[in-house]
């Protein structure tokens, strides 16, 4: 059993609440201890320092996650050649455990896993050691999930990136805050003030859930914001998790943390509500689910013996559905096929139905209103 | 069911508690002298768990044993549950010796002190069925059928001697007698649940109990002493009396020596309710409390003799007992009393959810089996007392443990142990009669031992099973919940 310093728990509770203003001291440790600086010599005595997020961590693992371009180079098109590599120093928060130092005599990261179409590089590296904290993933800035619009407060986010120490390696670790500036599909803009040591790091909501992958530094011409501004890019969890999550072993995004007790806390609570049929407190309560976890999948104690697969996106589409919310449910009962852990789960049956039982109402809605209209 | 039971339904219905008032209650008939059976509450989970379950009470069994805990279902959903029981009873009983004198040494009369008897017998069906519902605005309801009795036994025993044979302390055997009992209480009931602000659940439940009882016990003549009638005790007489039917010898178990038959029989219907409360203190530590109230049935006991007997036929009294009169009096109608039952409890869980450890105590009100005790002893006829039988109450302690040894995507395993102490509790005479104390004797008190296991299968499918052990009751229990 994994028994998790105490102080790390609170730290974590303490994160899951934690107001915009947080002040580094009580804050940032949970954030700091699942972000990794690596630092990478090539062929030719050019050293990069960039950053990383531990993902989870199994009996002997850790899954580390970073820019692919932190390792391999800024080119995407030709195949990584880990040729040009000659050492990578992966070091752990307040040192931990010594660094990870992998060169051409000893090979120490059991496996290399880079995205072909994304900047993305899962490195599977040996570790004994139980981290005391492994990134909790959300999909949303905590308090919104809507596209920010103008004149709206922006949500605020937090970004953890290596700082360049004498000698051309990653030394310490520094904290940036910013606000969400817009956000697409496949990427998440912000004016946390980032720098190269950033590349491949986690960015975090107010929560301290991970948002995103920081993978850029882009001109505010490019984004549409002040031109004078430089914003940081950073891929959304969504597409980062499509691209590794057959990378990872099956559970392992569900392991311990606490901000994932407090999700499944909220969960039970939502289930009750989805039980009782109080479908708004069900809307509101499996929204706040999704903010602590994003990632459907893994199970859930709801009582007794009563277990369940953590499904609160699935839910919540049943929530606006019975709220008569068609088009709402069906974008929130896609989002979980895209996640996947729906379709091992008994109630996909439902949500097909439903599916089609929404996309109906949706026809007959328009069929209405075309009719009204053409009066 | 009489209409002063309806009265008292509705008051407890408006939560109010009438007095306990006077009814009849079992007879003293020699099948109760041996029997302690307990009145089970349901489930393979509790049973596993020593029965601590109070402060649990986390499925649909909570609708007998504590229905506040039916608003757990609201967390998981409704669920159907269904468990097969298998009891296998060991009846004690005097079966022969010698108390209050030295044996004689002669024929069965050799053995100090008084001997006991043991005999076996062994029942299962189907001991619940349960729906719990979940309603929406957050209330509960569960209607189940729980067997709250299912007893059977069968003794044989060949009477033991009593007394010194000295002045002021007559030498007497008990007459040998076969005794049968069958007994079963099922209710149908219907609970309902509710949670307050501060993670405070109430709940009351309704049942309908029925009642099958019926029982006979066989006593068989034996002969004196002065086995010849001459007005003294020769060789002759010891001759005699060590034969089979004499008063020394082995019983005569014959028909036409069967010197009288006592008998109970019940087929009655009665109301009884019970209330809880569960409060969940943190997600650490919860604690619960009930009452249960037991019903009242009817039932007729009957005295007569046998062919042996000096009125073949015809009752040792022609008065029978009833609630208006109890002396001088055999048998008649009377009430057989099931015990209330009130208790409390409390569990602590473990911060990841995967351990539990349940404590429970219960008062059991067995005392209430002889309130109104039926005379049904020729002998005791003209001196009956009630003050001179008693089945204490009982304090019954419950500890359970369960612990989750594995949670994957399609299969949840866990395993329980529990114990229990269940004080004696048979009728027991304490008055000044040497043969009625060798024959109402004082049970022992036990420790039942239990441990069960469960598996939770896909997530809507619960498997429990479990086995609860005693040195006179083994229980066997296996149960399916399907959720909804």
């Amino acid at each position: 059993m994994r028994i998790r310093p105490a102080i790390f728990l609170l730290l974590g509770l303490a994160s899951s609440w934690a107001p915009a203003a947080a002040q580094e001291d009580d804050f940032t440790p949970l954030l700091k201890v699942q972000t990794v600086m690596i630092s990478v010599a090539r062929e030719g005595g050019g050293t990069e320092i960039g950053s990383g997020i531990v993902l989870c961590q199994d009996e002997s693992q850790v899954y580390i996650l970073t820019a692919r371009h932190v390792v391999f180079g800024k080119s995407l098109i030709s195949e990584p050649d880990a040729g040009q590599v000659s050492r990578i120093e992966i070091g752990l928060f307040r040192n931990l455990a010594p660094p990870i130092v992998e060169n051409r005599q000893e090979r120490v990261i059991t496996k290399q896993s880079a995205g072909k179409n994304r900047d993305l590089l899962l490195l599977t590296v040996p570790l004994q050691l139980v981290l005391p904290a492994t990134a909790v993933l959300s999909a949303a800035p905590a308090g919104s999930e809507a596209e920010s619009r103008p004149g709206e407060r922006q949500p605020a986010v937090y970004t953890i990136g290596s700082q360049q120490g004498a000698g051309k390696i990653a030394t310490s670790w520094a904290l940036a805050e910013g606000t969400l500036f817009r956000r697409d599909p496949e990427f998440l803009y912000h004016t946390a003030p980032i720098t190269p040591g950033f590349s491949g790091g986690p960015l975090f909501n107010e929560s301290g859930a991970l948002i995103g992958i920081n993978v850029e530094i882009v001109s505010g011409l490019e984004v549409g914001g002040d031109p004078e501004t430089r914003y940081g890019r950073a891929l959304a969890i969504g597409p980062v998790i499509e691209t590794v999550n057959k990378w990872l072993p099956g559970n392992c995004l569900h392991s311990a943390g606490p901000v994932r007790e407090l999700a499944y806390e909220t969960y039970r609570r939502a289930m009750r509500a989805v039980s009782i049929k109080n479908w708004p407190q069900a809307e509101a309560l499996m929204k706040q689910s999704l903010q602590h976890l994003a990632q459907e999948g893994g199970t859930v104690h709801l009582q007794g013996m009563r277990y369940t697969t953590y499904l609160p996106r699935y839910h919540l589409g049943l929530a606006l559905y019975k709220e008569n919310r068609c088009g709402e449910a069906l974008r929130e009962w896609g989002r979980s096929e895209v996640q996947r852990a729906i379709q091992e789960d008994k109630r996909y049956q439902k949500l097909k139905k439903f599916q089609k039982r929404c996309v109906e109402r949706l026809k007959q809605d328009i069929q209405k209103a075309s009719a009204t209209a053409g009066r | 069911m009489r209409g002063s039971k309806r009265q008292k339904l509705a008051f407890w219905l408006l939560g109010l508690c009438l007095p306990t008032t006077g009814l009849l209650a079992q007879t003293n008939d020699d099948i109760n002298s041996g029997l302690q059976f307990n009145f089970s509450t349901p489930g393979a989970r509790s049973l596993g768990m020593g029965g601590a379950f109070l402060a649990l009470a986390d499925d649909a069994t909570a609708a007998f044993t504590n229905p506040a805990g039916l608003t757990n279902l609201t967390v998981g959903g409704s669920e159907f549950s269904l468990e097969l029981r298998q009891w296998r009873y060991t009846n004690v009983f005097t079966d022969g010796g010698h108390a209050f004198g030295p044996p004689t040494g002669v024929g069965l009369d050799t053995v100090e002190g008084l001997r006991n008897g043991e005999s076996d017998s062994e029942v299962s069906g189907i001991s619940f069925l349960s729906l719990g519902y979940v309603l929406p605005r957050g209330f509960t309801l569960a209607f189940y059928r729980h067997e709250l009795a299912n007893f059977q036994a069968r003794i044989e025993s060949a009477g033991a001697f009593v007394g010194s044979g000295e002045r002021g302390n007559p030498l007497f055997r008990v007459f040998p007698s076969r005794s049968n009992l069958n007994l079963q209480i099922v209710n149908y009931g219907l609970s309902s649940a509710y949670e307050l602000p501060g993670s405070v659940s109430v709940g009351a439940g309704v049942s309908f109990y029925q009642l099958d009882l019926d029982s006979r016990t066989e006593r068989y003549f034996r002969g004196e002493q002065d086995a010849n009638g001459d007005g003294e005790v020769n060789e002759e007489d010891r001759r005699l009396s060590r034969q089979p039917g004499g008063f020394f010898g082995l019983p005569d178990f014959l028909g036409d020596n069967l010197f009288n038959i006592q008998t109970q029989e019940g087929d009655d219907t009665a109301w009884g309710v019970n209330l809880g409360v569960l409060w969940k203190i943190n997600p650490l530590w919860s604690v619960g409390a009930a009452y249960r109230q037991g019903p009242d049935f009817d039932i007729q006991s009957r005295y007569v003799y046998g062919p042996r007997g000096p009125n073949p036929g015809q009752s040792a009294n022609p008065n029978l007992c009833s609630s208006s009169r109890t002396q001088n009096c055999l048998g008649g109608q009377g009430v057989l009393h099931v015990p209330d039952v009130y208790g409390a409890g409390v569990v602590w869980t473990t911060s990841q959810g995967k351990t539990k450890i349940t404590l429970d105590y219960d008062r059991v009100q067995y005392s209430q089996l002889t309130q109104d005790l039926t005379n049904l002893l020729a002998r005791e006829t003209g001196d009956f007392d009630r003050s001179n039988y008693r089945v204490r109450d009982g304090n019954e302690a419950h500890a359970g443990f369960e612990a989750i040894l594995g949670i994957g995507s399609q299969l949840v395993a866990t395993l329980r142990l529990g114990a229990w102490y269940d004080p004696a509790h048979t009728l027991e005479y304490i008055g000044t009669d040497q043969a009625l104390r060798a024959r109402f004797v004082a049970g022992e008190d036990a420790i039942h031992a239990s441990s069960g296991v469960g598996l939770v299968i896909r997530e809507n499918l619960q498997v429990d099973a479990a086995l609860d052990l005693s040195d006179r009751v083994r229980t066997a229990s296996i149960s399916l919940v399907k959720f909804f």
